[in-house]
């Protein structure tokens, strides 16, 4: 790294350069790498598990991954594929032990997204409730919590997150052409899902 | 009939137009506290960090020797003693201590059929100072003086209890104020800081006026 790159604010350097000065011990290249992300992951991590607590935690976890194994990390990848792999792994496993929990019967407050459809408790809400948008981002959160794992990974990353089909394929380690059919199919289940909003 | 790679259709538009317009959520406003809350818990230092990483195997044995080794050293000798009958220094001290506490005499104990000015005249010396014994009499006259007579002493409340041991030097009598009538026996320098600290025990409380 040149010295003019080194007077930068960190707030100018990029996502590799600032885990690349992480990786350096330079502790404020983290904060700032998590002031960064921090929103979009909760963002992403809240659509795929559909619980806030789950999704801090998910979250928490991954930057603490991030934090202990950044020395693993290589400027091969962009950053925030790698974080969003990270993020992506830890939301699975956060989904697995919810099943497990679920078939134990220690847990059944989550409705399990596995590959069951499980219809939103009203179909059918009142056109001023459709109004409030946020009973609409519920209708839809019900929607998306209904999708399989494997299309509600694609679909949120590709649709919330605006990730390319190429960061995707990266993130989930599937070929493109997997990734496209895959939210193919998830936008068409949502499709059916959420026809009375769509029809508006 | 394969599904179009990317969906162009209208309704599928929508769909991803109405999943672009979820409100997104944000971080809570304490994330980053306690992420550096989490973080600090894995670099903690010392103990924490300690325990936060497998114990080697030599500090195990270490500590497991040294923790053994101390627990011997203080039990093996008692144990010892108590089938030999050795007498280890910590039976020394126990027992000169029993010896000091044996002479206590509480106030109740006191023969009521004393004159009363036979005590005020016991009392007198003890009251004018250390250094003397309860008739007033230097160190060296009571060494003089020896055990019987002072094993014939009434004791009265205030006074401070005489051993019915021999002396064996006359530093012995100077421990300080109110140990001056003690009679030691072959006291020894580890016994007499015990002594020293017992002393006060050695004191008769003095009854209410």
């Amino acid at each position: 790294m040149s010295v003019s790159e080194k007077a930068k604010p960190l707030s100018e350097l990029s996502d590799e350069e600032l885990i690349a000065e992480f990786q350096q011990d330079n502790e404020a290249a983290f904060t700032e790498l998590v002031g960064r992300y921090k929103d979009p992951l909760t963002n992403f991590t809240y659509r795929f598990l559909g619980d806030w607590d789950e999704c801090c935690d998910a979250v928490q976890d991954t930057f603490v991954r991030v934090y202990r194994s950044r020395h693993s990390y290589k400027p091969i990848a962009k950053f925030s594929t790698w974080l969003y792999t990270i993020a992506t792994n830890l939301s699975k496993s956060y989904l697995r032990k919810r099943k497990f929990r679920s078939a134990l019967g220690l847990g059944t407050r989550y409705e399990d997204n596995a590959e069951r459809t499980i219809d939103p408790i009203d179909p059918e809400p009142r056109p001023d409730q459709l109004a409030d948008s946020a009973i609409m981002d519920e209708r839809i959160q019900q929607a998306i919590n209904t999708l399989g794992m494997k299309y509600r990974e694609v679909i949120i990353l590709r649709d919330i997150q605006d990730l390319s089909y190429e960061e995707i394929a990266t993130v989930t380690g599937l070929n493109i052409g997997t990734v496209k059919s895959r939210i193919n199919r998830a936008r068409t289940q949502l499709q059916e899902k959420l026809k009375d909003l769509l029809t508006d | 009939m394969t599904p179009t790679l990317e969906p162009e259709n209208e309704n599928k538009n929508q769909v991803r137009n109405l999943l672009r317009r979820l409100k997104p959520v944000r971080a809570p406003w304490y994330f980053e506290a306690r992420l550096r809350q989490r973080i600090g818990e894995k670099r903690a230092g010392g103990v924490a960090r300690l325990f936060s990483k497998p114990v080697p195997a030599y500090a195990i044995s270490i500590s497991a020797v040294v923790v053994l080794g101390t627990l011997a050293y203080y039990t093996l000798p008692m144990l010892e003693d108590r089938e030999t009958g050795q007498t280890t220094p910590g039976d020394v001290i126990q027992k000169k201590t029993d010896e000091l506490q044996r002479p206590r005499i509480s106030p109740s104990s006191v023969p009521s059929n004393i004159p009363e000015e036979k005590k005020k005249q016991d009392r007198q010396p003890q009251q004018e100072g250390a250094g003397r014994g309860p008739s007033g009499e230097q160190p060296e006259a009571i060494r003089e003086s020896g055990l019987k007579e002072r094993a014939n002493q009434v004791i009265t409340p205030g006074q401070t209890a005489p051993l019915a041991v021999p002396l064996r030097k006359e530093s012995d009598l100077r421990l300080g104020g109110t140990i001056d009538t003690v009679l030691l026996d072959r006291v020894d320098a580890d016994s007499l800081d015990t002594l020293k600290s017992k002393r006060d025990s050695l004191t008769i409380p003095k009854p209410r006026e």
